[in-house]
């Protein structure tokens, strides 16, 4: 696909941007860099004039890989604070709430940036795009059992990890 | 082994596989840009365009300027380079030195004991009275 027209490419995006997404973000464990990623990377396919590209997706994969690994040699740590909550969560939740929220959801964050990238990724597809066993064997080449037993195992990891941190679950 | 099994004071509340599954899935909820993710990026609009599409005569213009500098500066480099280092070779400053006694000489002929016959021959009177003859004027004549 190359000289792509606006119509395929928002198509493309809406069939495609959570996946990234999530791939992206497994990558870099930060969801706003990871939607940044997918938003640049969607951006250059609009500006590609060169050579017909055979498998869009490990295109943008590739261009959005090349920006967060640039993103994070430039350290741009701004501080966020409640990063993504206020796209969700309605106004009924007390400040004090939602900077429990926002806190809950740092923690888990941490936890799963120790994990290895292998199981990070397991859990993200699973989680973030519900995807079956199967669909992730297809992505991840290997069989659903292997993918299940990953799966189990990313889990425990976690659970470990969030417990050695004191995780309070309330 | 799918469960941790309690050991310490947080006994009570320590997480199981079967919780984390239950925490993830609110953790990934909160997580996902959906709405964001819904809205694909906007491609560069007309307005963008016509910025980019008066650049190129400004980058000309700043291309050009450049190039004229290159070029002029150089010349102009040599010129000053040439200018200062003219007076200051050896040649030169021979040149100029015998230059200089030449001019020196020839204005002290007229005045000079040094015979030179065709100077000599010069009369330097209106009567006649020729240099080498102005040698043999006693200036303290016979009492």
């Amino acid at each position: 696909m190359t000289d792509s027209q606006p119509e395929q490419i928002e198509a493309f995006y809406r069939a495609h941007s959570r996946e990234l997404w999530a791939l992206f973000y497994s990558m870099c464990n930060d969801p706003e860099r990871a939607h940044d990623a997918v938003q640049e990377a969607f951006v250059r396919l609009y500006d590609y004039h060169g050579q017909p590209v055979r498998d869009l997706k490990a295109w943008l994969l590739r261009v959005g890989q090349n920006w967060l690994r640039d993103a994070a040699r430039r350290k741009s740590n701004s501080v966020r604070l409640l990063p993504g909550l206020d796209d969700h969560t309605s106004s009924s939740l007390t400040a004090d709430q939602k900077m429990q929220l926002s806190e809950r959801q740092r923690q888990i964050r941490g936890a799963l940036q120790q994990l290895n990238e292998d199981d990070r990724r397991v859990l993200v597809m699973k989680y973030s795009m519900d995807w079956s066993s199967a669909q992730m064997a297809t992505v991840m080449d290997c069989s659903a059992a292997a993918v299940d037993m990953r799966l189990s195992r990313a889990r425990r990891r976690l659970a470990e990890i969030l417990n050695e941190q004191g995780f309070c679950n309330d | 082994m799918t469960e941790t099994q309690p050991s310490n004071d947080h006994a009570g509340k320590m997480l199981t596989e079967a919780a984390v599954d239950g925490l993830l899935l609110d953790f990934f909820r909160l997580e996902v840009p959906a709405t964001a993710l819904s809205q694909p990026p906007t491609r560069p609009t007309a307005a963008v365009s016509s910025v980019t599409a008066v650049r190129p005569p400004e980058h000309l213009a700043k291309r050009l300027a450049v190039a004229v500098s290159l070029t002029v500066l150089p010349l102009c480099l040599l010129l000053m380079f040439a200018g200062d280092h003219r007076p200051q070779s050896g040649s030169g400053i021979a040149e100029k030195q015998n230059t200089q006694a030449a001019s020196d000489s020839e204005q002290l002929l007229p005045v000079s004991s040094v015979p030179d016959a065709k100077k000599a021959a010069v009369p330097v009177d209106e009567n006649g009275l020729l240099l080498q003859e102005t040698e043999q004027i006693q200036l303290n004549p016979e009492k």
